[in-house]
């Protein structure tokens, strides 16, 4: 099935309960002369938690569960409000409203522009609203096939940018 | 109507006149709470109550935004943030919106490398910088993207959120939404910082007041609720307890005795008349303490009225003795010498607490000395000069009962009777342990769930602990300074094995010059730096150059000024540094704040041996339960010097030992009986049954005087006795209503004087040395 508008692809995400898969994310950060890659595995239960382990370089455990994010690294764990980073907890948000096909929460936080790219092939730009979000994050780039997010790519004030590709298990 | 008969009441009403006038235009009440604080004797009693007076812990009220939803919470929470932030009594707002509110930003910024522990020489070694190089590239490389990097090019070495998390002192209380709350969630939590000292309760209210409506703005429609706690909240509101107990005693009490005085002698009249020497006394005693002691404490004239209201006896006296056909002026004549005694005996008993250390005590003790003598004067002097004609209607007096006491035989028996029963009170009272209560804190009106919340949320702010306190003391800044700082490991320690949880002392936010010349010192090169950088960087991806601001800033910050106190003034920063420093006279105090004391014990025991000399560790509350305990002693000991006074009056009066002794039996038994009375309640004793029992006292010489001088037979014995009835029908019903107050004081003194009014006219009639004088 081909979403035909962004309504429609919301509504394709919200028939999923849960969603698994691999990622693999370069960052291009303009304090280091070669890109970081991270390796690991993404989780989505509906409605709001969302896990990244990552394997390499360092192996480390976050789960976001409501507002509250869990880390586990070195064995440790802390926790924090992801309200107290706005800018955070907006690019937790562009994950969790998408998969989870709410719109409603999407739009609280960015503008969000959807466009179709041929077959059942989409993309989903989305323009931080709040401006300490705006300061730091210029914008995110979404792009997937039906009901699956395929790329996340981050772009940040300042140039540095994330490309995160998303793998089937 | 004869000039001899004018005068009096002329005198009287001039002297009133003038005293409401003056009281009218002089009269200041005021509500430092310190005046119930002994003046203190030694330095550390000083400091002691140095903090309690001004406080940093009392400077700190806590708030709890609960109802409604978390998110409308947090969002009351910022809004009333941000609206307390502007206004002037307020230094700080915490509720976790922001990191801490102290920020090293502008030109504060270059001093990172003056205050972080982190600046010793070897920090820009090759090694231990490749290790901080390795370190941010983690935090570039972790699944969090790292989003601020402002400062990875200026601060690898990582001084800047060190420096701010030991600001937090390492303590974050949970967050939702944003902003602090309560373990369980269901409350937002903040805390507010004034700059209204602690004793000052016009401030503290004025503050508590901007809260409050801030936060009625804040509310709108939506169903939340605040609370506020901390020592300033329950200041404020202990006064307003007590006011509003007082009134309505004053109420009830008043009422209560206008209907024993009607019932007694069936005369508005006699009822109207007998408020003359109360009111007298009042304003008398409230004069008097204004001239000599200044402003009166709200608390200490709440309290006189209410032992004033035993002034009520002395026209009941009068009364009494007034006989059919004669004229009241006799009736005065024919009791002036017992009622002088009496009441220069009872106003003996109070000046032991003129006596006192404690102001708001001496307060009471002028104003219930000199209104007592006043309310005798008008009585004897005014009140018969006032009526001619005194209405004796059906008036009914114990005859029967007059008759029974007044049989002369047995004396001896009921004698021996009486000193029995008292040592065998006096036996009772010795078994049972002095359960002597010297806990402030006891004594206060404040609900004990209200405490226990306080605690609560204490625990869950971290915030400090409003018993346990450190104090440093140095001759100059910079000394208590470095005295400050050498405490530092030893915290950390104390911290570290989980007798506290953290601590907060100004050396965190501006160290010692001596600790910032040693930082300064540390500082290498530019051209050293950067050739240790380019070699701690190789293996790993940064850019060349990317570091060169950090360079720059290390050699800014080595031509950097060192940092004084006065360069932190206006800033949030030196808020924090000014409520943790106290400069005296000739010395300056550092506050070094506890936070979360798991173990006292272990506090103590820790910090007792290694503590240097210049180290003061107070417990407020054991040392102001010492303090109190010490004027408690110091109170009996004046009582007994006082009581010897008393004694020796009584001898002038009565002009034989053996007299005395029959005379004091009665007393003292009904003093040990009333005693045993409270203990057999299972009551603990205060300061304030002490002070009740000194009342007793005075009332019980009343009656023994009364008896003694007024007894010699059946006929006017039955007069003495009705007086003597009704005084303490409408005395015991009065503090009886006192006792049934849920404030621990006022029930303290309510119930002791109503246990020992019955007790001490049964002692004074069972003994029975009376007629005859």
């Amino acid at each position: 099935m081909a979403a035909e508008n962004l309504e429609e692809l919301m509504a394709a995400f919200a028939t999923r309960q849960e969603t698994a898969a691999r990622f693999e994310e370069e960052r291009h950060l303009s304090a280091l002369a070669s890109p970081v890659v991270l390796r690991g595995r993404l989780q989505f239960r509906a409605p709001d938690q969302l896990i990244k382990v990552v394997e390499t370089p360092v192996r480390e455990d976050y789960v976001l569960e409501k507002n509250t994010l869990t880390i586990e690294r070195d064995g440790k764990l802390s926790r924090i409000d992801i309200d107290t980073h706005p800018a955070l907890r907006a690019i937790a948000e562009a994950f969790r409203a998408t998969l989870s096909g709410d719109l409603a929460s999407l739009r609280r936080y960015f503008e969000v522009r959807f466009s179709k790219q041929g077959q059942d092939a989409w993309s989903l730009e989305l323009t931080p609203l709040d401006r300490r979000v705006a300061d730091q994050v210029e914008r995110l780039s979404l792009q997937g096939r039906g009901a699956l997010l395929l790329r996340a790519v981050t772009h940040e004030r300042g140039g540095d940018q994330s490309d995160m590709r998303i793998l089937p298990p | 109507m004869n000039l001899k008969r004018a005068l009096p009441p002329l005198v009287w009403l001039l002297t009133m006149g003038f005293v409401v006038a003056w009281l009218s235009t002089r009269l200041e009440v005021t509500h430092d709470l310190s005046v119930f604080l002994p003046a203190g004797s030694s330095t550390e009693e000083q400091l002691l109550l140095g903090e309690l007076r001004a406080g940093h812990a009392a400077q700190l009220i806590l708030l709890s935004i609960s109802g409604g939803d978390a998110p409308q919470r947090a969002h009351a929470s910022k809004q009333l943030a941000a609206a307390l932030r502007g206004y002037s009594l307020i230094a700080e707002v915490a509720n976790g919106d922001r990191q801490t509110g102290l920020e090293l930003d502008g030109e504060l910024l270059a001093y990172r490398f003056l205050l972080s522990p982190l600046v010793v020489p070897a920090l820009f070694e090759q090694e231990q910088l490749h290790q901080a190089l390795q370190q941010r590239l983690a935090e570039l490389s972790s699944g969090l993207p790292l989003l601020d990097k402002r400062w990875l090019a200026h601060d690898p070495v990582g001084l800047l959120p060190s420096l701010l998390q030991g600001w937090q002192g390492g303590f974050n209380p949970t967050q939702e939404h944003g902003v602090w709350c309560d373990p369980a969630g269901q409350q937002a939590l903040l805390m507010v910082h004034s700059t209204a000292a602690g004793f000052d309760l016009e401030q503290q209210q004025a503050v508590i007041d901007a809260i409050q409506k801030a936060f009625e703005e804040v509310k709108g429609a939506s169903d939340l609720t605040l609370r506020m706690t901390g020592p300033a909240v329950f200041a404020v509101k202990s006064r307003e307890i007590i006011s509003t107990e007082i009134r309505r005693l004053s109420l009830w009490t008043s009422i209560a005795v206008a209907f024993i005085l009607l019932v007694a002698y069936r005369s508005w009249k006699v009822a109207l008349l007998s408020v003359v020497p109360l009111a007298t006394a009042l304003m008398v005693g409230i004069a008097v303490t204004a001239l000599l002691t200044g402003p009166i404490h709200g608390i200490a004239l709440a309290f006189g009225m209410v032992l004033l209201g035993l002034t009520v006896d002395y026209p009941l006296h009068l009364f009494s003795q007034h006989r059919k056909g004669s004229t009241l002026a006799e009736a005065a004549h024919s009791i002036a010498t017992p009622m002088a005694i009496s009441a220069l005996t009872t106003a003996m008993a109070f000046a032991v607490l003129a006596l006192s250390d404690f102001p708001g005590l001496v307060q009471l003790g002028v104003m219930t000395a000199s209104g007592l003598l006043a309310a005798a004067i008008t009585t004897l002097w005014v009140l018969p000069a006032l009526t001619g004609t005194f209405p004796d209607r059906r008036v009914v007096r114990p005859e029967k009962l007059a008759r029974a006491l007044a049989s002369p035989h047995r004396t001896a028996v009921r004698l021996w009777f009486l000193a029995g029963a008292a040592a065998l009170a006096v036996g009772y009272s010795l078994t049972i342990s002095a359960p002597w209560e010297d806990d402030l804190g006891a004594l206060s009106p404040i609900p004990s769930a209200d405490r226990l919340q306080d605690q609560a949320l204490r625990q869950a702010l971290g915030a400090p602990d409003v018993r346990h306190l450190l104090l440093v003391k140095g001759q100059d800044l910079e000394q208590t300074l470095q005295q400050s700082e050498m405490l530092i490991p030893l915290l950390d320690d104390l911290v570290r094995e989980g007798v506290i949880q953290g601590f907060d002392l100004a050396a965190r936010y501006l160290p010692s010059q001596a600790t910032q010349e040693a930082r300064r010192k540390a500082l290498p090169l530019p051209d050293e730096l950067y050739a240790r950088l380019t070699r701690a960087g190789e293996g790993l991806p940064f850019r060349t150059g990317l570091f060169a601001p950090f360079i720059a800033d290390v050699e800014l910050a080595r031509d950097l000024p060192l940092l004084r106190k006065e360069d932190l003034s206006g800033t949030p920063l030196g808020l924090r540094v000014d409520s943790l420093l106290r400069q005296d006279a000739d010395a300056w105090t550092a506050l070094v704040v506890l936070r979360g004391v798991y173990s006292p014990t272990r506090l103590a025991e820790t910090l007792g041996p290694v503590r240097p000399a210049y180290v003061l560790a107070l417990d407020l509350k054991q040392d102001t339960e010492a303090m109190v305990a010490r004027f408690r002693t110091e109170t009996l000991a004046n009582s007994v010097m006082v009581g010897v006074a008393i004694l020796l009056a009584l001898l002038l009066w009565l002009r034989s030992p053996a007299a005395l002794i029959r005379a004091i039996i009665p007393v003292f038994a009904a003093m040990a009986l009333t005693v045993a009375a409270l203990l057999a309640l299972g009551e603990a004793l205060t300061l304030f049954h002490l002070i009740s029992l000194l009342l007793v006292l005075g009332i019980a010489i009343d009656y023994v005087v009364f008896l003694q001088s007024h007894g010699g037979n059946a006929s006017s014995l039955a007069h003495t006795l009705h007086a003597l009835l009704a005084c303490v029908a409408s005395t015991t019903v009065v503090f009886a209503l006192l006792a049934g107050s849920p404030i621990p004081v006022l029930h303290a003194i309510g119930l002791t004087v109503s246990l020992g009014v019955p007790l001490a006219l049964g002692a004074a009639l069972l003994m029975g040395p009376r007629g005859g004088h």
